[in-house]
């Protein structure tokens, strides 16, 4: 894969997007003192996090050292760019659980259907913000705290104590249990 | 080789379903007691070991979540990190700790050898076999995610599990480059440790896949020994001068452990074997087969199925001098 230094400009529109939908200032607080780069593989970019001291090693003035060696992997994963929105990584999530306010916290049992790749149904959870609106992404938190993924709300967070129990309350886009099931 | 030891080889091996060629040299390293010793420990698998990953969680709360669900965990006494772990029927993976990263199911000798090195945080540390990254994260453990870890990986297929368990560990200062570990000196970083834990011919893992008691010759034991002699001495000529690296593999074969060790010492006089200060296994031999090896050998260490109810295992710790 070819590294890629991220375009100032195009960084800026992707802390703009995640900030509107997790908070203002957690693109900013994740990044640290780190830098975006894209590995990119054809159509898919990849997006990490990188310890800045990194930057003269891989590149010479801005462009990808010629190296005996393919780059698959630097630092921490952000994302992937998916029709051009950003699918973000499950090595992210535990430190953006920490920031946002997007929050759905489920029972044991739900965290553990979770885990293998099942989506959150009323009956599972146990406290969102009620501020939350159908379609945005909420980080799955356990009964310990811990996060297990990613998931799309699909009703608003005011109208779910109206539901019953077996009804969907969000979807499963990512979730821990994929770092085991990936290897079959 | 006497024709007695050989006739007494090829009874031993067709009784335990062994190549003869392994039970001749067997009996050659170690008599015919330790021999059928070694067949014998090779009949039950090394017990569970796992990792506990301080990069997510603490030891103390990772055994208390384990101790909650029925895990019975014994320290393994010369690793800060290392316990025996017995789940009592549960599949080690399944568990929600086991995804959320803060454990490793691993070998207690590849924990060991990665003590070993002792990589600290701020140094640029290389592995150069990678995958599945059982010992890449474990770098990243006792480097505290600060400095550079670089891990190389040839195997495609191997990169997803690799990746995947960099991830799961929370490892955040790897880079992770596909290509051939023979190339390390292209890197463009000054390297203070190495890791080649080598690919071999896998003569110390019949515990764990006894199809390995007739799957390899003793050609395929020169081919990997060429292998792995290639590696380490491209590993040693990246290493910077006053650098640290550790040799290992899990066979048993002297051809593939202290032969190599010793034609390196003989090529690279900057080169020497130096003290491990970790209580485990015994050491390396200096008279296989009654060849003379560097007698500084003995230092390196092994771990052996009947001796010590692992896989069987060969580290060895190597200083680059700074006069080099």
């Amino acid at each position: 894969m070819i590294p890629q230094l991220v375009d100032p400009v195009e960084w800026g529109e992707i802390s703009e997007s995640i900030d509107r939908e997790f908070g203002a200032g957690v693109t900013k607080a994740i990044l640290g003192g780190r830098q975006p780069l894209f590995l990119v593989d054809g159509e898919i970019k990849r997006l990490y996090l990188a310890p800045s001291t990194w930057i003269e090693h891989l590149f010479v003035d801005d462009e990808p050292q010629s190296t005996t060696f393919s780059l698959r992997f630097l630092g921490k994963e952000f994302g992937t760019f998916s029709k051009d929105r950003l699918r973000l990584g499950l090595q992210v999530l535990p430190e953006l659980a920490e920031l946002t306010e997007n929050l759905l916290r489920v029972t044991s049992r739900a965290g553990e259907a979770f885990s293998y790749g099942r989506s959150i149904l009323k009956e599972g959870v146990v406290e969102i913000h009620p501020d939350l609106e159908r379609g945005e992404r909420v980080l799955v938190m356990d009964y310990s705290g811990y996060c297990l993924g990613i998931a799309s709300l699909s009703v608003d967070a005011a109208k779910i104590s109206r539901l019953a129990p077996e009804k969907l309350v969000a979807k499963n886009l990512a979730d821990i249990g994929w770092y085991i099931r990936r290897l079959g | 080789m006497s024709k007695k030891l050989r006739e007494k080889a090829k009874a031993i091996a067709k009784e335990h379903g062994y190549l003869q060629y392994m039970i001749e040299r067997y009996l050659s390293l170690w008599g015919e007691e330790d021999t059928l010793r070694f067949i014998e420990s090779c009949e039950s698998p090394p017990r569970t070991a796992i990792r506990m990953n301080t990069l997510k969680s603490t030891t103390q709360e990772t055994s208390e979540m384990l101790a909650s669900k029925g895990v019975s965990l014994e320290k393994i006494t010369w690793l800060e990190e290392g316990f025996y772990a017995d789940f009592h029927g549960f599949s080690p993976g399944a568990l929600l700790e086991h995804m959320l990263g803060f454990y490793y199911v691993q070998g207690v000798p590849s924990m060991t050898a990665v003590a070993v090195l002792g990589p600290k945080p701020g140094e640029v540390v290389v592995d150069m076999a990678a995958a599945p990254g059982g010992k890449t994260t474990h770098l990243s453990q006792l480097m505290q995610n600060q400095g550079t870890l670089i891990a190389l990986e040839q195997d495609r297929l191997r990169m997803s599990s690799l990746t995947s368990n960099i991830m799961r560990c929370g490892v955040e200062n790897a880079i992770v480059f596909r290509g051939d570990a023979k190339k390390i000196g292209d890197l463009d970083f000054e390297i203070d440790k190495i890791l080649l834990d080598a690919p071999c011919s896998g003569e110390g893992l019949i515990p764990l896949d006894p199809s390995r008691k007739t799957s390899k010759t003793m050609a395929d034991i020169r081919f990997c020994a060429t292998v792995e002699n290639e590696l380490l001495d491209s590993a040693v000529s990246a290493l910077r001068p006053g650098g640290e690296l550790v040799y290992s593999t899990c066979t048993i074969a002297p051809e593939e452990n202290e032969y190599v060790v010793d034609d390196m010492l003989r090529r690279h006089p900057e080169l020497r074997v130096t003290p491990i200060d970790l209580e485990f296994g015994v050491p390396g031999y200096v008279t296989p087969y009654g060849v003379s090896m560097h007698e500084s050998l003995s230092l390196a260490r092994r771990f052996l199925p009947h001796m010590h109810g692992t896989e069987g295992f060969f580290i060895c710790k190597l200083f680059k001098e700074e006069s080099a």
